[in-house]
């Protein structure tokens, strides 16, 4: 069982370091940029900026309710159950302090001395709140899941209805979950929910939460159109670890406006930013950039319903073309990497997963634009070049529109080398640019392109785990996108088909179908059967395309230092857990030195 | 002055005991020297339009033959992120993506120039027509067509072409000039309107008009040769207002971004190489931003020195025919520039 993995570090004592430094202190460091006049009595607080690239106004913490939903701020008004440090591979406990699994039983312990920002003790019955609410809102874990009890205050038993996997267990209930709904507040929606299930979701993704009853070490001060402020909450069990009063995150609506403000100084810190290599050099050195595996990254999803994209032939030679290593050169070789296989497990993972039989997979040439390839596949399909254009047995012109998210820069320059490499090579390629929210709304429910980019991996920390990639690409991709692959759930588009594929090893083919198979393995706890289909889906995508992989992501989370804060290395361990700005704090670890 | 019946090759007008038999040729020549030769003297003295016509006639130029000789643009066609003046492969630098940016620049000039023709055409052509027909026909057609002027006008401009934009996507330069300057020709029809409505009074018109000669003529005989001036000074300034409207929406990315434009070429910088931002990639703004900068001078330049066709006693004494301004030399005078 894991223990509480930072309780025996003597923990930093903030009122000792107040009494240490005292008010001489605060007028010496009266002058740093970072300091909040409270007002009247001229008193000055340390204060932590970090960036935000929503308008905070607009933000509200009810996670059922789609709109406007919180990608940073949350992190530090709420707890986290667990983190994942993706240097160890293993979970940190937080406000979930132990579990256990058994089989089909999961049992969670809440971290003693937990409480909510009202005074409120947070309990077993907080948790199984929101789990609960889980089972109406379609979260994973819903499927398997028969009950949810709380046998005692601080414990919360989950039933399931079968034997299930403990990773992919561990890994929906835990990763990426936060202590946020609490049953007072959303107790009355829950039972709402029981009553009439269309009534109870129709109130709860509507309901805007907007003055949040905070579980984290910070609690909701004040909120406008540029600026959210948080203020330390002394009662927290991790508070003694945080030497700063404010934390606050300033809108910056682009990318550049984000990297100007680290570059001068405006920001103390930013989550997951995109910063190209040149920039980067001309960050001041006391910028400290940490990067973690996202899981994640930039890919093409075909609409399987269009005439050629329906063609594994052409989502072959789409693969060949592009020369991955010079899309990841041109964006950024620093914080993207070019996975060496295109299959539906993230590249970190491959060679561990795949093991021996990685040789038999097609890596559809990395650094380099198979045209030989690419030009026999699509022959052998019946294609053929007219005036330089790919033409189908009809005439028809393979069109290959590509669309992107106008505001994402990264995207958009991969897309101008992946257009220009498919053009070259005779398809008629364009790009096509909608805003991300466009793309959400309306294009990937509505399977409304020919040729989408959006992520193919399934994202951090679930990404680890290959289940949840090969899940996402062959059967229901969590970015909802109806992309018409025969084989996916109905909800994008499919019919849970069988898919037929090449053998792996000698000739002939084999028939598979990927729900059932992804399914089996869910329910398994037998290791060599999670290993056989993993590498027998693998091969499915590998072989079959439903998406084409391009590009993995690295985060990249930047912090300053210097003699304004204490910060670890960025490759020190406790580092490596996402978002390091909201987790370093609660580690004593991001300290405000007054300098 | 002279007009024609409709089923005769020559008119004779008679006045006071005279008889003057004016053919074809006589009448070409006419219009040559009334309507381009008079106006293109006097226009061509002014420096500013010789300036403004030198400066077109390089775009022009970089949008026919550099277009066709230079190579397009495309990615990891040089090494990335050069300089400018390091490489003749690519004399203002390559983009993070090895693009050439002095290639990005020239293609993006055909595509320019279309779109700024059909703007300028699309704002004059409709301005006139209806400012014409409004101001001579006069009563209900007049009451109609301010109207629709008015409301035209009242629209707020760049909301309008946001929404059209998004909703029609348009990718041909012709239809973007055209989207870019849907209701900007109200404003420039009131004005013609105005004009018309002296014109109208004139004795010629007046004369055309007792003859029986059909409106339609009259207008295009009459009227709008008289006009043509004015309009092509504003023709230059709809033009202008193509050029950064067109970048504008570009670098906000409401117009699709599969056009070449210097618009686009912009928020590449901005966006993708971080051209602000530390100032590497600085050189990679500034060439779109020159060359949309040449292109508006050049057009503003056009239209104040067309703007001295318009006053009639400097354009007299220029075209030879009077030294009655002899003195007013130096006399200046400019549109209105609406940047």
């Amino acid at each position: 069982m894991v223990e509480y993995g930072d309780q025996s570090e003597e923990p930093f004592d903030r009122r000792r370091f107040l009494q240490l430094t005292g008010v001489a202190s605060a007028v010496a460091v009266a002058g740093c940029a970072n300091l909040v006049n409270n007002g009247d009595d001229e008193n000055e607080s340390p204060r932590h900026v970090s960036h935000v690239n929503q308008v905070p106004a607009d933000i509200q913490w009810n996670s059922s309710n789609p709109a406007n939903t919180p990608q940073i701020t949350n992190r530090a008004l709420f707890d986290p159950f667990v983190k994942y440090n993706f240097k160890t591979s293993e979970f940190i406990p937080y406000a979930i302090s132990e579990w256990n699994f058994g089989g089909n039983t999961f049992e969670l312990t809440v971290r003693d001395g937990l409480t909510w920002s009202n005074g409120d003790d947070v309990t077993a019955s907080d948790i199984a709140t929101q789990l609960r609410i889980g089972l109406y809102t379609g979260e994973p874990y819903a499927d398997f899941t028969e009950s949810i009890k709380t046998p005692d205050d601080s414990t919360v038993r989950l039933q399931f209805d079968s034997t299930v996997n403990e990773q992919i267990v561990t890994f929906q209930i835990l990763a990426d979950r936060f202590v946020h709904q609490k049953e007072s507040e959303f107790g009355t929606y829950l039972e709402t929910l029981k009553n009439d299930e269309q009534k109870g979701l129709k109130e709860l993704g509507d309901f805007a939460y907007r003055e949040p009853i905070a579980s984290g070490p910070f609690e909701h001060d004040s909120v406008g159109q540029e600026q959210l402020r948080l203020t330390l909450r002394d009662d927290h069990p991790d508070a003694d670890n945080i030497n700063f009063d404010e934390y606050v995150f300033e809108y910056r609506e682009s990318n550049q406006q984000a990297q100007q403000a680290l570059q001068n100084g405006a920001i103390d810190s930013a989550f997951s930013l995109f910063v190209q290599t040149d920039i980067l050099e001309n960050f001041p050195k006391k910028v400290t950039q940490i990067q973690t595996p996202s899981n994640w990254g930039y890919g093409l999803y075909p609409n399987h319903s269009d005439p050629h994209l329906s063609d594994r032939a052409v989502r072959q030679a789409i693969q060949y073309v592009i020369n991955r290593a010079q899309v990841r050169d041109n964006v950024s070789p620093d914080s993207k990497t070019a996975p060496e296989y295109p299959v539906g497990i993230a590249s970190d993972n491959q060679q561990e997963w795949l093991g021996d039989a990685i040789d038999d997979f097609d890596t559809y040439g990395v650094d380099s634009t198979a045209t030989e390839q690419a030009t026999q596949v699509l022959e052998e399909a019946g294609y053929k070049k007219q005036n330089g254009t790919w033409v189908d047995s009809d005439g028809e012109t393979v069109e290959l529109p590509i669309m992107v998210p106008s505001d994402w820069s990264d995207w958009n320059t991969a897309t101008d080398t992946v257009v220009d490499q498919l053009s070259q090579f005779g398809f008629q390629a364009t790009k096509e640019t909608r805003s991300y929210d466009a793309m959400l709304g309306n294009v990937f429910p509505n399977g409304d392109f020919v040729v989408a980019a959006a992520g193919w991996l399934y994202g951090s920390p679930q990404g680890s785990f290959p289940y949840f990639s090969l899940h996402h690409q062959l059967v229901k991709n969590n970015d909802a996108v109806t992309y018409n692959y025969p084989a996916a759930d109905g909800s994008r588009g499919g019919n849970r088909e069988d898919v037929t594929v090449p053998a792996r090893s000698g000739s002939g083919t084999i028939t598979v179908n990927p729900a059932e198979r992804l399914s089996e393995l869910a329910g398994s706890t037998d290791e060599s059967t999670v290993n056989e289909i993993t590498v027998e889906q693998a091969w499915v995508t590998n072989q079959d395309l439903p998406m084409l992989p391009v590009l993995e992501k690295v985060e990249q989370t930047f912090i300053t230092g210097g003699e304004e804060w204490d910060i670890p290395k960025p490759d020190a361990e406790v580092a490596q857990v996402q978002w390091a700005n909201t987790w370093l704090p609660r580690q004593g670890e991001m300290q405000y030195t007054g300098n | 002055m002279v007009s024609d019946g409709p089923d005769t090759d020559t008119f004779t007008f008679e006045t006071s005991g005279s008889t003057v038999e004016v053919t074809w040729s006589d009448r070409l020549q006419d219009f040559y020297e009334e309507f381009i030769y008079k106006p293109g003297l006097v226009a061509w003295d002014d420096r500013r339009t010789r300036i403004g016509a030198a400066i077109m006639s390089i775009y022009v130029l970089m949008g026919i033959l550099g277009a066709w000789f230079y190579p397009a643009p495309e990615s990891n066609q040089v090494e990335r992120g050069l300089g400018p003046f390091e490489t003749l492969s690519a004399p203002l630098g390559s983009t993070g993506s090895g693009e050439d940016v002095l290639g990005m620049v020239i293609h993006a000039t055909p595509e320019m120039l279309i779109m700024v023709m059909s703007g300028g055409i699309f704002a004059t052509g409709v301005a006139v027509l209806i400012g014409t027909v409004a101001g001579y026909k006069g009563g209900t057609v007049d009451r109609a067509l301010t109207s629709f002027s008015d409301v035209a006008m009242s629209i707020p401009g760049l909301p309008l072409v946001m929404v059209l934009a998004v909703v029609f996507r348009p990718r041909d330069p012709v239809l973007i000039g055209v989207l870019l300057t849907i209701n900007y020709w109200a404003g420039l029809g009131r004005s013609i309107r105005s004009q018309v409505l002296t014109l109208r009074e004139e004795s010629y018109v007046e004369a055309s008009r007792t003859m029986g000669v059909s409106t339609s003529r009259i207008l295009f005989k009459d009227i709008i040769p008289n006009l043509m001036p004015f309009v092509l000074v504003n023709f230059a300034n709809a033009a202008r207002y193509v050029v950064f409207a067109s970048v504008g929406l570009y670098y906000l990315g409401v117009l699709p971004s599969s056009v070449d434009n210097w618009g686009l070429q912009l928020e590449n910088a901005y966006s993708q190489e971080g051209a602000l931002v530390g100032g590497e990639a600085l050189y990679q703004l500034i060439a779109p931003m020159i060359a949309i900068m040449g292109i508006a001078l050049g057009l503003i330049l056009l239209a104040q020195g067309l703007d001295r066709v318009f006053n009639p006693r400097v354009r007299t004494r220029l075209a030879g025919e009077s030294e009655a301004t002899a003195g007013n030399e130096d006399r200046e005078t400019n549109t209105e520039v609406n940047m």
